[in-house]
C-alpha cells in the first residue's frame, strides 16, 4: 500500500512534468508575445525587454531555466504585470476562490444529494418532477445567464443582496448559487439515477426480505452503493470550484484567481499562464489521488496491489 | 398434517407501458408444515411472481390484484407495514437465486447475517456474533471466525449462497421461499446445497418452497410438485405421481427433455417446440395450446378447469374432460393414478 503511495506520487510529479512542457510548447506557438502591443513598441526596448526576462533564449534553455525555478517553487515573474511574481496572483487571488469555492461545495453537496434521492424515491412523482426540472435548468442554463439574471431580480429589483463584492457576508449567495448551479444540477441527477439503479438491486430486495424497513434499506444498503459514481465525479468538480471561476469572478468583481485563467492567455504573459495552469493541474491531480484513497474506504472490492 | 401456508386464487398483475401484464392468474396452493413444495416452470411462468408475491417483495409496477395469502392466521394481502416486517425473515425467509447480487458489496458477509437477528431479536453484540458464528457452523462455512469479516467479492458463489442461507435460517423461520437457489451454481456445489437444505430443513421442523425450473433438482428435495405456465398451475401431484403418471400434455414435455444417463445417445434431445408466452399478449384458452400436440378448437377458446385425477394430484387440460375424444388423447380413460 505504501509502495502504491509511492508510485502514484512519483506519476503525478512526472504527469505535472509534461504537462508544464506541452504548455510551455503550445502557448510558444501562438503567434505574438507578451510585449506585443497594439503601439508598436521601439525596437530597442523590446529587446532590453527581451533581455531582461531572458526570452532571447532558445526555447530549450528557457523551459530548462523554468523548470529549475519550478522545483524550487518559483513560479516566475509576471512579463505584464512589472513587479508581480504569479507566485503573488496565486497567494493574493487562491485564498478568496477557495473560500467561494469552499461554501458553494458545501452548497452543492447540500442541496445536490437530498435532491438526488428525493427524486429517485420518489420517482414519477411531483417531487422527481420538480428536482429534475430544476436539475435540467442548472445543466442546460450556463452560469453566467444564471448570475445575470439573480442580478437583475436581487440585487436591482428587490435589493435583497449586494450586486458584487464580498463586503458583507450575504456577497456570497448570488455567486454561490451561480457558481454551484451546474455541478449542484449535475450531481442531484446523477445522485437520482445512481439510487434508482441501487435500489432495483438484488441486495434490495435482500434487505426488505429480511423486514428492515423502507427507511433503513435505503440508509444502511443503498445509499453507500449509490454514492460510489457520485464521489468518483466530486474530485475534479472540487478542485474546479476552489480554483475560482472566470465568469463568475468577473461577474460579480470578486477578486479571485479565476480572471488569470483567462487574462494571461490573451495577454501572451507565459509565466502567468504555466503558473496558473500548472498550480490547477497540482490540484486536480491531488484530488483525483484523494478520491481513489476514498474509494479505499467505501468500496471494500478496492484494492491497490503492490504490483511487481 | 397442518396447513402453515395458504394462497388462494392468487393474481398478480405487472402495470406496465403496454398496459396490464397478468403474471399470475389465479394460482392456489397450500403448504403443510415440515414439507417441501416445488414449483416447476420455465422463465416468465409466474413462479417467481408467486413467490415474491407471498412476501409483498414484488418490484413498484407489480401488484396483487386479488386473492388470499394466509400464513396461519395472519393475512399477508392485508397485512400493515410493521406487520409484514415481522413476517418478512422472522416467520418466512426467502434466498435468491444469484447470490452475488443478493448480498450487500460493501457490508462483511458476518454484518448482513447479524443484521437480520438483530432486526427480529434483542441480543447484547456478543451473543449477535456467536449466533453468526454458529450459523456459519451449521451452513458448513469453513474457517467462519476468520469468514465473519470477509466481504461478499471474497466467496464463491457457493459460499455465497451458504451465507443467504444462514441468513435465511437466522431466525428461524417457518417457511423457507427458495427461488431458484441452485440454478446460478455447478452441478457439484448445487448438490452440496441441496443436501444442506435438506438436512436443516429436518433440523429445523421448516417448510420449503423451492422454485426451479429444473425437475431433477425438485425430484430431490420436494415431496409435492406443482407445475406452473403461462401464470397458472397447470398441475400438481406428489413428485412420485408427477414423474409416473403426468396428466398434462406440458408436464409430459418437461419430463421428456431431461436427459437421462443411459438414453440412446443417437437420439437427439426432446425439447417443447415454440417458446413461451409473450404475457403482454397471452393466447387466449388454455396458455400452453399453441405449443401443445393434443390442443383442440376448445383449447384455443376457454380456460380449462382443474380436473381432480385424484386427492392431490389436479390438472388443467381439457383432455382430462370426461367427454373427451378418444383419438390424439394420451389421457384417454387412463383413470386415477391411484
Amino acid at each position: 500500500m505504501i509502495k502504491y503511495i509511492f508510485k502514484r506520487m512519483v506519476m503525478m510529479i512526472l504527469t505535472l512534468l509534461i504537462i508544464a512542457v506541452l504548455v510551455f510548447f503550445l502557448m510558444h506557438a501562438i503567434p505574438g508575445g507578451p510585449f506585443t502591443a497594439q503601439r508598436e513598441l521601439p525596437a530597442e526596448v523590446e529587446k532590453a525587454l527581451m533581455e531582461k526576462y531572458n526570452l532571447d533564449d532558445s526555447l530549450p534553455k528557457q523551459l530548462i531555466n523554468y523548470i529549475g525555478g519550478l522545483l524550487k517553487g518559483d513560479l516566475g515573474p509576471s512579463f505584464k504585470y512589472p513587479g508581480m511574481r504569479v507566485n503573488d496572483f496565486i497567494r493574493e487571488g487562491f485564498p478568496v476562490s477557495a473560500r467561494l469555492g469552499l461554501i458553494t461545495i458545501i452548497f452543492v453537496l447540500a442541496a445536490s444529494i437530498p435532491m438526488g434521492i428525493v427524486a429517485a424515491l420518489k420517482n414519477g412523482r411531483w417531487q422527481d418532477v420538480l428536482s429534475m426540472i430544476i436539475a435540467t435548468i442548472g445543466v442546460t442554463i450556463p452560469s453566467f445567464v444564471i448570475a445575470t439574471l439573480l442580478m437583475y431580480l436581487f440585487s436591482h429589483k428587490l435589493g435583497w443582496l449586494p450586486a458584487f463584492g464580498f463586503d458583507k457576508p450575504t456577497g456570497y449567495i448570488l455567486p454561490v448559487i451561480a457558481l454551484g448551479g451546474y455541478a449542484m444540477s449535475f450531481l442531484a441527477r446523477l445522485m437520482r439515477s445512481s439510487l434508482l439503479e441501487v435500489m432495483g438491486q438484488d441486495y434490495i430486495r435482500t434487505a426488505r426480505a429480511k423486514g428492515l424497513s423502507e427507511f433503513k434499506v435505503v440508509v444502511r444498503h443503498a445509499l453507500r452503493n449509490a454514492m460510489i459514481p457520485v464521489v468518483t465525479v466530486l474530485g475534479p468538480t472540487i478542485a474546479a470550484l476552489l480554483t475560482g471561476s472566470f465568469v463568475i469572478e468577473k461577474i460579480f468583481a470578486l477578486p479571485g484567481m479565476g480572471k488569470h485563467f483567462v487574462t494571461s492567455i490573451t495577454n501572451r504573459d507565459y509565466t502567468t499562464i504555466l503558473g496558473i495552469t500548472i498550480f490547477y493541474a497540482t490540484f486536480l491531480i491531488v484530488m483525483v489521488f484523494l478520491v481513489d484513497m476514498f474509494y479505499l474506504i467505501i468500496d471494500p472490492r478496492i484494492k491497490y496491489e503492490d504490483g511487481n | 398434517m397442518s396447513i402453515l401456508l395458504n394462497v388462494n386464487d392468487l393474481h398478480t398483475s405487472f402495470h406496465t407501458q403496454d398496459g396490464e401484464v397478468k403474471a399470475v392468474k389465479g394460482v392456489s396452493f397450500h403448504l403443510d408444515k415440515g414439507e417441501t413444495l416445488g414449483i416447476v416452470g420455465e422463465s416468465g411462468s409466474g413462479k417467481s411472481v408467486t413467490s415474491l408475491s407471498i412476501l409483498r417483495l414484488l418490484p413498484p409496477a407489480g401488484q396483487i390484484m386479488s386473492g388470499d395469502i394466509n400464513l396461519n392466521d395472519i393475512n399477508l394481502v392485508e397485512a400493515n407495514r410493521s406487520m409484514l416486517r415481522e413476517v418478512r425473515g422472522g416467520k418466512v425467509a426467502m434466498i435468491f437465486q444469484d447470490p452475488m447480487s443478493s448480498l450487500n458489496p460493501l457490508i462483511p458477509v458476518g454484518k448482513q447475517v447479524e443484521e437480520m437477528i438483530s432486526i427480529h431479536e434483542k441480543h447484547s453484540k456478543n451473543d449477535l456474533k456467536r449466533m453468526v458464528l454458529d450459523l456459519f457452523e451449521k451452513v458448513q462455512i469453513p474457517d467462519a471466525a476468520k469468514r465473519y469479516k470477509s466481504y461478499p467479492h471474497e466467496f464463491s458463489g457457493g459460499m455465497r449462497q451458504r451465507v443467504m442461507i444462514a441468513m435465511a435460517l437466522a431466525c428461524k423461520p417457518s417457511v423457507l421461499i427458495a427461488d431458484e437457489p441452485t440454478t446460478a451454481l455447478d452441478v457439484t456445489i448445487q448438490d452440496q446445497i441441496l443436501k444442506l437444505l435438506r438436512s436443516l430443513q429436518d433440523e429445523m421442523q421448516m417448510s420449503i418452497i423451492f422454485i426451479s425450473h429444473n425437475l431433477g433438482v425438485v425430484a430431490e428435495i420436494c415431496s409435492r410438485v406443482m407445475v406452473m405456465y403461462g401464470g397458472m398451475v397447470m398441475e400438481y401431484a406428489s413428485i412420485n405421481d408427477i414423474f409416473a403418471y403426468p396428466r398434462h400434455p406440458y408436464t409430459m414435455g418437461l419430463l421428456k427433455s431431461i436427459p437421462k444417463i443411459d438414453q440412446d445417445r443417437s437420439v437427439a434431445l426432446q425439447s417443447i417446440p415454440g417458446s413461451p408466452p409473450d404475457m403482454t399478449n397471452p393466447p387466449g384458452g388454455c396458455p400452453f395450446h399453441p405449443r401443445c400436440q393434443y390442443a383442440r378448437k376448445i383449447c384455443s377458446m376457454e380456460v380449462p378447469p382443474v380436473a381432480a385425477v385424484s386427492d392431490e394430484h389436479g390438472s388443467r387440460c381439457w383432455l382430462l374432460k370426461e367427454d373427451a375424444p378418444e383419438n390424439n388423447n394420451p389421457f384417454y380413460k387412463a383413470g386415477s393414478t391411484k
